[in-house]
Formats: C-alpha cells, sequence, structure tokens
C-alpha cells in the first residue's frame, strides 16, 4: 500500500510539475463544455418532446394506401410536413403490401426515419400512433369476408404477440380506445427499440451532455497513457521493476492519478454546464456520482491498456485517438453520429464498449429516469478486464524494458 | 566461498543467444569488472543478475544461497532514468520511499552528500547538467544501502571531469565494503578500478583475471636483426608469442628482460645480429583484439 502510495503521489507530482498542464487540465473541459454548446445549437433552446415537428416525407410506395396514410400524417397535430426539411419520413416501396400482410413490425421498418436528430424518437411515436389509427380504421372498413380470407391466408408461424395483435385487427370489435384490446396489443408491440423517449420535456444540451462527458473523460485516460509511454521511453518502468516494484503497483499508481483528474475534470464540466446551459441531475444524484466514479475508473484503466498496447511515440499518438472515437462512435449511438449509419451489428457491438453503459446510465440518472446499477456494475467489470488485460501486455515485455 | 557465483548461465532472445556458458566469481568487497563491447552480454548479465531477465539455464547464487539476497543490490543503469519534471528531492524521495519509507531522509542526505549535488537538492533534475545527472543517476541507484552494486557503463557520454568524480565515488563505496560489478567497455576503467576482470565477447567469457594477470603479454619487443627466422624459433621455444615481419620480430612476453638476455647472449653461438631493440606496454585493448579479432568500441 505504501507502495502504491508513493506511486501516487509521484503521479501527482509529475502532473503538477508543468503549470500547462495544470492548466490544460483546467481548460480541456472548459473547452468541452464550448463544444457541447456550439454542437447543440448555440443559443437555441428548443426541446425535442413537444411542438410541432416540420418534416420531408417522400412517399416511395405511392400507391392509394400509402397515399392515404400521407394523408393521415398531415391531418395529425404534431407533424407538419414540409419540403426539403429533416429529419424526413420515407415511405419505402412494400408499404401496402406488408400492410395487406399485416406484417406490422416490417411495415415500422419500411418507414425510413432519418435518426440523426432527437426529434426522432417523438416522430418514431407519433407515426407509431397514426399507423395504428390508420390501421384501425383500414380494417374497419374491410369486408368481413375479405378478413376472414385475409386471416386464412396469414401465415401459422406467426409469434404469439403478433397473431393476438392481427386477430384483433380482425376482430369485429377493432376499437381506437385506450385499454380496448387491440390498443394494448398494439402497444405491447414493441418498436420503440432504439432509444425510449423522455418522460418530460428535455433540453438537448442535457441528452448531449452524457455523451460528451463520456468521450471528454475517455480522451482524458490519454495522458496517463502518454505519462507511462514517456516513462517507459525513458527506462525509469525498467528502474522501478528493477527497485522490487510490482507492474501492478507501477500502473494502478498511474490509473489513480487518471482517476483524480478525471473526477476534477468532471467537476469543472458540470459545474460550467449547470451555470451556462442550466443542466442538471434530474432524477438521480447518487445515479450520477456513481457513474462519475465508475467511468473515472473505466478511464484510468484505459490508461493502462493503451500504454501497454502502444509502444512506440507513432503508435500512442494514433491508436488512442482511433479507438476513443471508435468506441464513442459505436457506443455514442445516434446523438454523435446520425443513427442511420448505425446498423444491427454496431447496435450490438456498442454493448461492448463502455461508452453505451455509462451514457445509458448518466442519461438515466440525468434526465431520463430508470436504472443504472447493472450499466455501473458493467463499466466496473470494463475497467478491471481493461486494467488487467493492461497488466499482462505489460509483463509480456519486461524483457524489452 | 564467493560472495557472488555465476554458473553456466545461458540467456536466448529468439534465435540469438545472448549469453553462453558465462560464469564467474565476485569476491566480497571487491570491484568485479565486466569488459566487452557492445552486444557482447555485459547487460545481459547485470540483467539477470538483477531478475529483471530471467535465465534460460545456469544458477546465480549470493552468498552461496540460490534466489537469495534480490534486495540487497542496487542497479546503476546504463540510461539516465529518472523524471526530468521533478526536483533532485523528488526523485530521491520517491526512489527511496519505494523501498520503504524507514531512515529515508537520512538515506537522501546521505548519498545527496556522496555525489556532491547537496546544492541542488531542490533543482529540477531537467536544469542539471549531463554530469550532474550521471551523479545523481548513481545517488537514485545507491538509495536503498546495497551491498552489491551493479553499475552498467556508468560513465557513458560524460566529461572526464565527472567520469573521475564517478570513479572517487566508486572507490569510496569499495572502501565502504560494497561489493561491484561494472561493466564497461573503456579499457582504462577497467584497468584503474577493476580487481578482476572478466572479457566478454558474443556472450562467453574469453579471458578473466586480475589485471597483472590478464596482461602476462605485458610487453612487446620490437627486434631489427639480420635472421628474424632463428630469433622467432628462440624467442617461441621460451613461451613467447612471436610475429616475424622482413627484418623485424616482435615478441610479446611478460617478462621481457629475461628474454633479451638470453637472445643476446645466444646471437654469438647462433651467428645472428640484433641491430636495434623497442621494448613497450601491451595495452589491454591491444590484448582484447588479439584475443577476440575486434576492437573494443566496435
Amino acid at each position: 500500500m505504501s507502495k502504491l502510495l508513493a506511486v501516487l503521489k509521484k503521479d501527482l507530482k509529475l502532473m503538477m510539475a508543468n503549470r500547462f498542464d495544470v492548466a490544460i487540465i483546467f481548460l480541456i473541459p472548459a473547452f468541452t463544455v464550448v463544444l457541447l454548446w456550439v454542437f447543440s445549437g448555440g443559443n437555441e433552446t428548443e426541446t425535442t418532446t413537444k411542438g410541432v415537428l416540420k418534416v420531408s416525407l417522400l412517399d416511395f410506395d405511392s400507391t392509394d394506401i400509402s397515399k392515404r396514410f400521407v394523408e393521415c400524417i398531415r391531418q395529425t397535430n404534431n407533424i407538419e410536413v414540409s419540403d426539403g426539411t429533416i429529419p424526413g419520413i420515407y415511405i419505402n416501396s412494400g408499404f401496402k403490401d406488408k400492410l395487406m400482410r399485416l406484417q406490422f413490425s416490417e411495415l415500422f421498418d419500411i418507414l425510413g426515419l432519418n435518426e440523426s436528430d432527437l426529434s426522432y424518437n417523438y416522430l418514431r411515436l407519433i407515426l407509431h400512433d397514426v399507423l395504428y389509427k390508420f390501421a384501425v380504421e383500414f380494417y374497419s372498413a374491410m369486408d368481413p369476408l375479405e378478413k376472414e380470407k385475409l386471416k386464412s391466408q396469414l401465415s401459422e408461424n406467426i409469434k404469439s404477440e403478433q397473431a393476438l395483435l392481427i386477430n384483433s385487427f380482425l376482430s369485429p370489435d377493432t376499437s381506437l380506445k385506450e385499454g380496448s384490446d387491440v390498443r394494448k396489443a398494439w402497444m405491447t408491440f414493441k418498436l420503440m427499440s432504439r432509444r425510449d423517449l423522455p418522460n418530460q420535456d428535455v433540453d438537448k444540451r442535457s441528452v448531449s451532455f452524457p455523451v460528451y462527458l463520456v468521450m471528454f473523460l475517455l480522451f482524458s485516460s490519454m495522458g496517463g497513457s502518454y505519462s507511462l509511454h514517456l516513462e517507459r521511453k525513458r527506462h525509469i518502468i525498467r528502474r522501478l521493476i528493477l527497485s522490487r516494484l510490482g507492474f501492478v503497483d507501477i500502473l494502478m499508481g498511474k490509473a489513480l492519478s487518471v482517476i483524480i483528474v478525471a473526477l476534477f475534470q468532471i467537476l469543472v464540466i458540470y459545474v460550467l454546464a449547470f451555470y451556462l446551459f442550466d443542466i442538471s441531475i434530474k432524477q438521480s444524484v447518487i445515479g450520477f456520482s456513481f457513474t462519475c466514479i465508475t467511468l473515472a475508473f473505466v478511464s484510468g484503466a484505459l490508461a493502462v491498456l493503451l500504454s501497454g498496447i502502444c509502444r512506440s511515440d507513432y503508435s500512442m499518438h494514433s491508436i488512442p485517438v482511433v479507438v476513443i472515437l471508435a468506441m464513442t462512435f459505436i457506443g455514442g449511438g445516434g446523438i454523435t453520429f446520425p443513427g442511420s449509419m448505425l446498423g444491427q451489428i454496431i447496435e450490438i457491438a456498442s454493448y461492448l464498449t463502455p461508452n453505451r453503459w455509462a451514457n445509458d446510465a448518466f442519461a438515466n440518472s440525468m434526465w431520463k429516469g430508470g436504472a443504472f446499477l447493472h450499466q455501473n456494475l458493467i463499466l466496473i467489470f470494463i475497467a478491471f478486464l481493461m486494467f488487467f488485460a493492461g497488466v499482462l501486455i505489460w509483463k509480456r515485455q519486461r524483457e524489452s524494458l | 566461498m564467493p560472495f557472488i557465483e555465476l554458473k553456466n548461465i545461458t540467456k536466448s532472445f529468439g534465435e540469438t543467444k545472448a549469453l553462453n556458458g558465462i560464469s564467474f566469481k565476485v569476491s566480497k568487497g571487491a570491484i568485479f569488472g565486466l569488459l566487452g563491447p557492445n552486444g557482447a552480454g555485459k547487460t545481459t548479465t547485470i540483467n539477470i543478475i538483477c531478475c529483471l531477465l530471467k535465465q534460460d539455464s545456469g544458477e546465480i547464487t549470493i552468498n552461496g544461497i540460490a534466489g537469495d539476497g534480490q534486495d540487497r543490490i542496487g542497479v546503476i543503469p546504463q540510461d539516465i532514468s529518472m523524471y526530468d519534471e521533478l526536483t533532485v528531492a523528488d526523485n530521491l524521495g520517491f526512489f527511496g520511499s519505494v523501498y520503504g519509507s524507514r531512515d529515508l531522509d537520512l538515506r537522501m542526505s546521505r548519498f545527496i552528500e556522496l555525489v556532491q549535488l547537496e546544492d541542488k537538492f531542490k533543482s529540477k533534475v531537467g536544469t542539471l547538467s549531463g554530469g550532474q545527472k550521471r551523479r545523481l543517476n548513481l545517488a537514485v541507484g545507491l538509495i536503498n544501502d546495497p551491498e552489491i552494486i551493479l553499475m552498467d557503463e556508468p560513465t557513458v557520454g560524460i566529461d572526464p571531469q565527472s567520469r573521475n568524480f564517478i570513479f572517487e565515488t566508486i572507490v569510496r563505496l569499495k572502501e565502504a565494503g560494497k561489493t561491484i560489478i561494472y561493466t564497461t567497455h573503456y579499457l582504462e576503467e577497467a584497468e584503474k578500478l577493476c580487481d578482476y576482470i572478466a572479457i566478454i565477447d558474443e556472450g562467453i567469457i574469453i579471458k578473466e583475471g586480475t589485471v597483472s594477470e590478464l596482461a602476462q603479454f605485458e610487453q612487446e619487443i620490437q627486434l631489427t636483426t639480420d635472421c628474424p627466422q632463428v630469433i622467432s624459433t628462440i624467442a617461441a621455444s621460451m613461451g613467447a608469442y612471436v610475429n616475424a615481419n622482413g627484418q623485424s620480430v616482435k615478441i610479446r612476453t611478460s617478462d621481457a628482460v629475461k628474454v633479451i638476455t638470453q637472445l643476446v647472449q645466444k646471437s654469438e653461438g647462433e651467428g645472428y645480429k640484433i641491430t636495434g631493440i623497442l621494448v613497450r606496454k601491451v595495452s589491454l585493448e591491444e590484448m582484447f583484439l588479439k584475443l577476440t579479432g575486434k576492437r573494443l568500441r566496435e
């Protein structure tokens, strides 16, 4: 323990020894907040879950049914169909065919939506509702004999959830009422898989804040990994190993210094964001604090792992940037990068990144509401995994130190 | 019983054999020189003794016990490995605290005094001269007050004044009873400091002994004669190393007076004339060249 504290004390002294570095520790978080401000629309203070959305609409199906559906969309109070404004609704060809076969999940898939905006979720919910009403009216107007014919044509291999919905639509008592069987069946039909809507009005910046925070903190691990790289380059690690200091002590000391700085930077970022943009923790302060700590652990562990992997100046200057940007891309979701670019594989891969779990935990703690514990436990697991992988890599390099 | 003993140590890095059965003994309180060109295996030997590397085979004993006494070793590495951003005091304090905080202040003041950097105690290492950094490097390596000191070319790239200071410090450490293994490719350093020298090349110890033992072909006699073949035969029969070239015969021997006396005495009987005699001391460098076919600094 005393050895670990000696290493930590030395690393903090090293950080404080250079005035420029100290200034950077202050300035970079401030810069991050400015980035947040710029990328989230400067002075605009629009919220994402209320109001009328101006969207463009393209009907590639161009059938009598798709045209009727467009009319339904136009009649809603929440969507104003206009030209050339994003996000857009794309009714792809096959819409009528899917509707006739009651393939609702596929029906939603062919409603191409631009996911680059936070309004995506709101738009999706509205369309969900519009489509429901449209479907009810469509099947209600259908001749009973035609209904029976359609029912018999449907494949028997339909999942129970979908079968219930189909039967509900094709039954004579199809109703639009809240609480009706068909309505319930429709609502349990899980179409909102990517991100659920917040349960209240949320400022765009509050939603973006966790993504920027996570990305920034992972970038801050680069300071620690570069510092370890320098110590290797100057043969200091070799000397420390000769002095009977273990790799775990050396690397944990460095990781702890990264964690301390990361926590300090979170504080700077949050205080600035709170005073400048009124970003507050609306759901759980404990969840937010817990996530900050676990994410700082991930940052420290990432520093160890990256320093183990990158053994030359060139790799040290390139690999960490690529890795962190890739993790942000994959795990950051459609908020930072257009969701339309994120295929299902990337969606699955995102579960392997700390960003995904940290973003979820922060969003739940700050504005969305919901669980944060399991995400944090996964973050702790990822941190341990990264740290011990880093230690293992360093140990393998012992002979070449 | 030797204080440190290496028995048949081998070490390979992939296909390259760095050490090929090294064995030597070091007495307590002695300065043992490991002399060889770059890439000979000196640093590998040091790294194995201090446990940074593990040998493929062979055994190292300290005071007769294998794998014991590693805590009694201090290493002065070839590179100046310290934190330039921190002060002399911070560096000494950190490296010292790694060995425990007991007597840390005492150790720090003792070794900073030894390398005479008291006035630089609060200065950042980055502001020190090359020689001062070497001295501090020495102090950092000694901060655990070791019984055995491994010095891996500690004078590389410094000015003569600082080099002499380091020599004096090494002598003082020897006087304090420390056992030192000193690697170098500077022959004059080995001659000046070491009680015992092992010459290493391509992972093999090719010669070892005290400085005087190694210099058994210490003198070279250069004779000018009308009959070089006869003189060569006589000198060779006396166990000397002979090299004849034209009218000149070079004879290497540890006892030049004896050889010259006998050659002069036999000149009348054998019918040859010696027209010129030149005697000079042979350096270790020349001996190394003879043994390995290469120069030390290659």
